[in-house]
């Protein structure tokens, strides 16, 4: 036995967070639970964004995210490439919300996924539902995934710089992390190239 | 054209800082969780190897492979075909902890099951299971392919 079992709970634990997306699908598969709700978690955001992007209301956007999780639990053994489940989400809540949008303009659903991809790139620019938009979405997507992998220290300082409306002060982020204010610059620096860095691998 | 890293990040800033997306309602959530325990297991063609106890020893002895120091866990050693299964059961505040490692070529993405709980390896195959209660317990590993079975394994 390797003495990385030895090892505290915690990082069993976080090694467990970051089990890839093809490792996940592989595991709902041979039917483990806690691997659907890990990717339920890891995507609901994400597919839950593309419906109301497109400007449809809550509960309508609530559908469709479960219908998305509804279609993947139907498909999860056919599908033919595990590690591109994100795509695939995206692409079928894309197609859902687009069923919805168009049938609440009183048209009929396309019959074919073919006839649906050839309604939806020939989308106007300013859509919410154009890939450039949808790629916008996937990125800010891995943005948070990242940011969750980072130490808390570094979430703290970034969250209270970037992420509060009004941002903090390096005075008001040097108390909450009890550094002094002259570290903070630095710190953040080596926050965001650790953020970076994670967001390249 | 490769991005400089300022600007990569400044990226990254802009995407942080335009993200105005929310958690789905936790009704949604849930029902989209809860949706899985209705899949029925797929009927299996796995193959199943039952191991066998090589080694035992028991805590408090000397640590297996080391000329001093004693182990605060239970070790055993199980065989099963070319692959063998290494368990520590410790006890903790509240019932015991399990850690284990398969060992051996080819068997990893690993679902480990003990006392109807189910917990995934990781990347070196070791797999740890907490609060489990005095009691006897089959312990399972599946891999899609081949599952590892031990049989009465007594915690205590």
């Amino acid at each position: 036995m390797t003495t990385a079992s030895e090892k505290n709970e915690d990082q069993l634990h976080s090694r467990s967070l970051e089990r890839d997306d093809a490792a996940l699908v592989k595991a709902c598969r041979r039917g483990d639970q806690s691997a659907w709700e890990e990717l339920v978690d890891r995507y609901q955001r994400l597919v839950f964004a593309i419906p109301r992007r497109a400007g449809l209301p809550e509960s309508e956007a609530a559908d469709i995210l479960q219908e998305t999780f509804l279609t993947l639990f139907q498909k999860l053994d056919e599908l033919e490439k595990p590690g591109k489940i994100r795509s695939w989400l995206v692409t079928t809540a894309k197609f859902k919300t687009w069923g919805v949008v168009r049938s609440e303009k009183g048209h009929h659903a396309p019959a074919t996924e073919q006839e649906m991809e050839l309604e939806m790139a020939s989308l106007e620019d300013g859509s919410p539902l154009v890939e450039e938009a949808l790629v916008t979405l996937e990125e800010q997507h891995l943005v948070r995934t990242a940011l969750k992998k980072l130490e808390e220290r570094c979430k703290t300082i970034l969250s209270m710089i970037y992420l509060t409306e009004p941002s903090k002060t390096y005075a008001e982020v040097a108390e909450a992390i009890g550094v002094g204010a002259t570290s903070i610059s630095p710190l953040r620096a080596r926050c965001l190239k650790k953020l970076e860095k994670i967001l390249s691998t | 054209m490769v991005e400089s890293s300022d600007k990569r990040i400044e990226r990254i800033l802009r995407l942080m800082q335009t993200d105005d997306s929310v958690d789905a309602p936790a009704d949604s959530i849930k029902w989209s969780k809860d949706l899985f325990r209705t899949r029925q297991k797929q009927p299996s063609a796995v193959e199943r190897i039952k191991a066998a106890l090589k080694i035992d020893i028991a805590p408090g002895t000397a640590v297996f492979g080391e000329r001093s120091g004693t182990a605060e866990a239970r070790q055993m050693l199980f065989e099963a075909g070319d692959r063998a299964v290494d368990l520590r059961i410790k006890p903790e505040a509240e019932g015991y902890t399990v850690q284990g490692q398969a060992l051996g070529e080819g068997f990893e993405n690993f679902t480990a099951t003990m006392a109807a709980i189910v917990v995934s390896s990781n990347e070196q195959g070791e797999f740890a299971f907490e609060g489990i209660k005095s009691g006897t317990y089959d312990l399972s590993l599946n891999n899609g392919d081949e599952e590892i079975v031990i049989e009465g394994i007594e915690i205590s």
